[in-house]
């Protein structure tokens, strides 16, 4: 049995041989941040839209499916910062409702495409042969398609719903991450280490798990990152055209599809839920290209201080 | 003797985001006419840095911060790039440790060895190709007319070196730079590429600064050694003495830690500890923290350079400085 | 029990190589080597390159498919069973050429070094850890670079960690691939002497591949001199170095250089490049840079003969 003094100080011996070394590291990181101004923006953007996410239906002044026929096609005022749309409701408080679906859709789309397809990029990156050949065929099939046409055809033989147009996503989605992970796992397993793993004796699975896909995954947290924006606009289009989120939903794309026909009267309708969509894929770009800096190795060591 | 090439004083820095590494400081040596000087050291001791300083190709964030490189007597650090670029492949040629990535593969060989000729000797194309080929046939590749309309992939190792060296020759340089040329290949290339550069050597009377860290290459082609270590010059003289009798502790352990094929070594002498960080170099005499000899005097300063027998420096504090003159190569 | 670790016979690896528009042709990689290695004894492997040294290390190995020959690890023969292919991964490891790539960089030390025990399933949570602290300490590094990775160390601390990765599970055999080449010339020498004193306190058996004749005489007891997939002089270290017998090992000792300006050797310069193993030369593959070539030499391939005690050679000027 171990004293408390001893678990105490290994404890403390294993934490700082494994927090000061990534000190360093981290204070490197914040560094290139700091030097990107708009990396900076980015993060702002997408911290205060998640916020607003997942705090939306408590800051909403009003109840989102509050109508209020007396009170229709208002423009912004300070009783209701973005006016309010056809049937009443306060437009600010749709906005603020309806972020969640957004990044809801974003996350969860992204959380089963790029899984499944990083796995079966690995699979035919590593294995080649006719692994490969079948792996990419199945992705060349599916990239075949104009993309929006494949998931527009896909949300209508689902039927119309938000859960579907995730689901149609998914399925566009995942054939660029096989293949970005392919590219990687082929360079990847060219490696001494994976020569290496074999020698031991380490499975095929333990290879991949442990070995190809940790090191493929870097170009793919960066790509990630920047089509998160794209997903939400597709999402929020496809519910612009209906196949998405159905009334009375707040969903983005719906308030824009919603507020169409008023545009000449009452363009606070349409407006702001397309620039609040505009703002937050731009966080996600710009997030996405200091990302992209920080990972890069080569950036991180030639810095030059004047 | 006249000198080709005196490095006077050289000092570069590189300047990162770790904060400046001093990566050579004070170094001084001379390249006489028709003799090779050998580079030796280890991975950053700045042997590269130096070569490129010569040809003023410090990549940024280096710079020379102080010093002068005299050329024949002109201080190369004062000419203009353009000047420069005249210099550079036509009086000073450099041939590097990798033949693959030096060689365009996109060109044929015949234009790549042509080019040299065209840009610095305005020669028309077709002469310019006609001294291509003559300059591959004294580099011994046979067949030469037929191969310089080859292009660089289908060429082995050894003959890819052979041709960067033809392309160096091209203007007849005074002074060759060659940065580990031989690293890369097998031994018995490497013996046939070292009798050539010993044939041009004799032929045209070239100086050649050799840089490399095999000892035995250098035992084999140079007249002079100079070693290196952390950024400063810790020995120089003629290649029997410093191969033979070392005086500097660092020459010796470098000669006792290497295996030879001709005897079998015991264990092997270990210079323990690591190359310093050249961002904070040790205090005093670099090579201080690993050094086996060392006195409370190389922790403090760095020790002069001082002329032990005509022609051999050591820069050590067991060897303290005897006279008022000091110098680097000074017949 | 036997005195051989491991003995290596007929073995032979033909590549295909399919160019365009031609029929298909065959890189004799490794073409028929004997060998074999006592146990705590080391076999150097040298040759150029294109020599098949890597390969024959590969084959060895079982982690390239040989075409023919028989392996015998530790007296029993290598059959195919899976069961017989994991007991030989537990029992062999590799040290590889570049130690920047042999280690996963995005696992820690410890993961790295851990790695042997886990796919074997030895030694689980504390046990493990003081497992690897044991074995790192063993190569000279310390608890501190336990959680840290692999770029944060320099050439020589990284080829230490690799050793110590191939001593986990106490293996019988250990194949060193160019260890120390892509070091500096200080740090060489203490990989050197550490492999040198684990062999004497592990009674490891090594197989050594390298180009760096120095290498190959210091740490060998036997070396193998290779020529374009076989092997053509094979004995102790004094004979090969001292008595060498074949003129391509006679070659390539004389363009060793050696750091000592005063000794004047009579050069051997060998005409032409090293050749491709693609189409190797009829006959003796060395005819046609043999300074001692004789016409049976074009025509007939030499024997692997015994021709002085424990020193084979394949060359017809000892048929």
């Amino acid at each position: 049995m171990r004293s408390i003094q001893e678990i105490l100080s290994s404890t403390y011996r294993i934490w700082r041989a494994r927090i000061k070394p990534r000190l360093k590291e981290l204070r490197l990181s914040l560094y290139i941040v700091r030097k990107s101004p708009l990396a900076l923006i980015g993060l702002g953007i997408i911290t205060a839209f998640l916020v607003i996410a997942v705090l939306g239906d408590f800051l909403a002044p009003y109840k989102p499916l509050a109508v209020d026929i007396t009170n229709r096609l208002q423009p912004p005022s300070v009783q209701h910062f973005f006016g309010t749309d056809e049937f009443g409701r306060d437009v600010f408080s749709r906005l603020l409702s309806g972020a969640k679906y957004s990044i809801q859709t974003g996350v969860v789309v992204l959380a089963i495409a790029i899984p499944l397809g990083s796995i079966l990029g690995a699979i035919a990156g590593y294995f080649g042969g006719k692994y490969d050949e079948v792996i990419m065929r199945i992705t060349d099939v599916f990239l075949a398609f104009p993309s929006l046409i494949l998931a527009m055809a896909v949300s209508a033989a689902l039927g119309p719903s938000l859960q579907n147009v995730m689901l149609s996503l998914i399925v566009v989605w995942w054939p660029a991450y096989a293949r970005l992970v392919r590219g990687q796992a082929l360079s990847v397993r060219e490696n001494a280490y994976i020569e290496a793993a074999r020698s031991m004796g380490a499975s095929r699975v333990r290879i991949i798990f442990q070995h190809i896909l940790p090191n493929s995954i870097s170009p793919v947290i960066v790509r990630a990152t920047l089509e998160m924006g794209m997903v939400i606009i597709w999402a929020a289009g496809l519910s612009f055209l209906g196949f998405g989120a159905q009334p009375p939903s707040p969903e983005w794309g719906r308030l824009i599809t919603e507020g169409r026909i008023y545009i000449f009267q009452a363009w606070w309708i349409t407006a702001f839920p397309g620039l609040a969509i505009l703002l937050v894929v731009l966080g996600f770009n710009l997030l996405g290209d200091g990302l992209r800096d920080i990972l890069d190795p080569k950036l991180r060591r030639v810095i030059e201080v004047r | 003797m006249e000198a080709v090439l005196e490095v006077r004083d050289l000092k570069v820095q590189f300047f990162t985001y770790g904060g400046v590494v001093q990566a050579l400081d004070s170094v001084s040596f001379k390249v006489n006419e028709g003799e090779t000087l050998g580079l030796v050291g280890e991975t950053g001791c700045g042997k590269s840095v130096t070569a490129l300083s010569t040809l003023r190709l410090v990549p940024p964030p280096g710079r020379i911060v102080e010093g002068g490189i005299f050329l024949k007597g002109e201080n190369l650090l004062e000419k203009t790039e353009g000047e420069m670029r005249k210099i550079r492949g036509c009086t000073i040629a450099m041939i590097f440790q990798d033949p693959t990535s030096s060689l365009n593969p996109l060109f044929t060989v015949g234009y790549q060895i042509a080019e040299p000729f065209i840009y610095h000797q305005d020669l028309k194309k077709k002469e310019a190709q006609k001294s291509a080929v003559q300059l591959l046939e004294s580099m011994h590749i046979p067949d030469a007319e037929r191969r310089a309309k080859n292009y660089p992939h289908e060429f082995s190792g050894g003959m890819r070196q052979r041709i960067m060296v033809a392309m160096a020759l091209a203007c007849n340089p005074s002074l060759l730079i060659a940065d580990e040329p031989t690293t890369n290949l097998d031994v018995t290339i490497q013996a046939q590429l070292l009798e050539l550069m010993k044939e041009i050597q004799r032929k045209h009377h070239t100086s050649i600064l050799w840089i490399s860290h095999n000892l035995g290459v250098v035992a084999e082609m140079c007249d002079r050694v100079a070693v290196m270590y952390a950024g400063n010059i810790v020995e120089i003289g003629d290649v029997k003495t410093i191969l033979c009798e070392p005086a500097h502790p660092y020459t010796r352990m470098l000669k006792e830690c290497v295996p030879t094929a001709n005897q079998k070594k015991g264990e092997l002498t270990v210079i323990p500890g690591n190359v310093p960080n050249l961002i904070s170099p040790p205090t005093g005499c670099r090579f201080n923290p690993r050094c086996r000899e060392t006195i409370d005097l190389c922790r403090r300063e760095k020790p002069e350079m001082v002329e032990l027998e005509p022609g051999h420096f050591v820069s050590c504090w067991k060897y303290p400085r005897k006279s008022e003159k000091t110098g680097s190569g000074d017949d | 029990m036997t005195d051989r670790m491991i003995e290596v016979t007929g073995l032979k690896k033909y590549f295909q190589v399919r160019q365009f528009l031609k029929k298909p042709s065959y890189v004799h990689a490794v073409d028929n080597v004997d060998f074999f290695i006592d146990k705590g004894q080391t076999l150097g492997i040298a040759g150029e390159s294109g020599c098949g040294k890597t390969t024959l290390a590969r084959c060895t190995l079982q982690l390239i498919k040989p075409d023919a020959g028989s392996i015998k690890f530790d007296g029993k023969p290598m059959g195919s069973k899976r069961r017989d292919l994991k007991e030989f991964r537990r029992r062999t490891a590799l040290v590889f050429q570049d130690p920047s790539s042999s280690l996963d960089p995005r696992m820690t030390i410890a993961d790295v070094v851990g790695e042997p025990l886990a796919i074997n399933g030895i030694a689980h949570g504390e046990e493990r850890e003081a497992r690897i602290l044991e074995l790192l300490k063993s190569v000279g590094l310390e608890l501190d670079h336990m959680y840290r990775y692999p770029h944060e160390f320099s050439g020589g601390q990284k080829q230490r960690i690799a050793i110590a990765r191939a001593l986990a599970v106490n293996p019988g055999l250990v194949l060193l691939d160019e260890p120390t080449s892509a070091l500096d010339v200080s740090v060489q020498a203490q990989v050197l002497n550490l492999l040198d004193n684990l062999q004497k306190n592990l009674g490891l058996t090594y197989m050594l591949i390298s180009h760096d004749l120095n290498t190959v005489r210091h740490i060998s007891h036997r070396i193998a001199i290779m020529y374009l997939g076989k092997i053509v002089e094979y004995g102790s270290d004094t004979a090969v170095f001292e008595s060498a017998m074949h003129p391509y090992t006679r070659a390539l000792l004389s363009a060793n250089p050696l750091p000592d300006p005063t000794v004047k050797k009579a050069r051997i310069i060998l005409k032409g490049d090293v050749p491709s193993p693609i189409n190797p030369p009829p006959g003796c593959r060395f005819h046609p840079r043999c300074p001692s070539r004789m016409p049976i030499c074009e025509k007939e391939d030499p024997k692997y003969l015994e021709v002085e005690k424990e020193h084979f050679v394949a060359c017809h000027l000892y048929d």
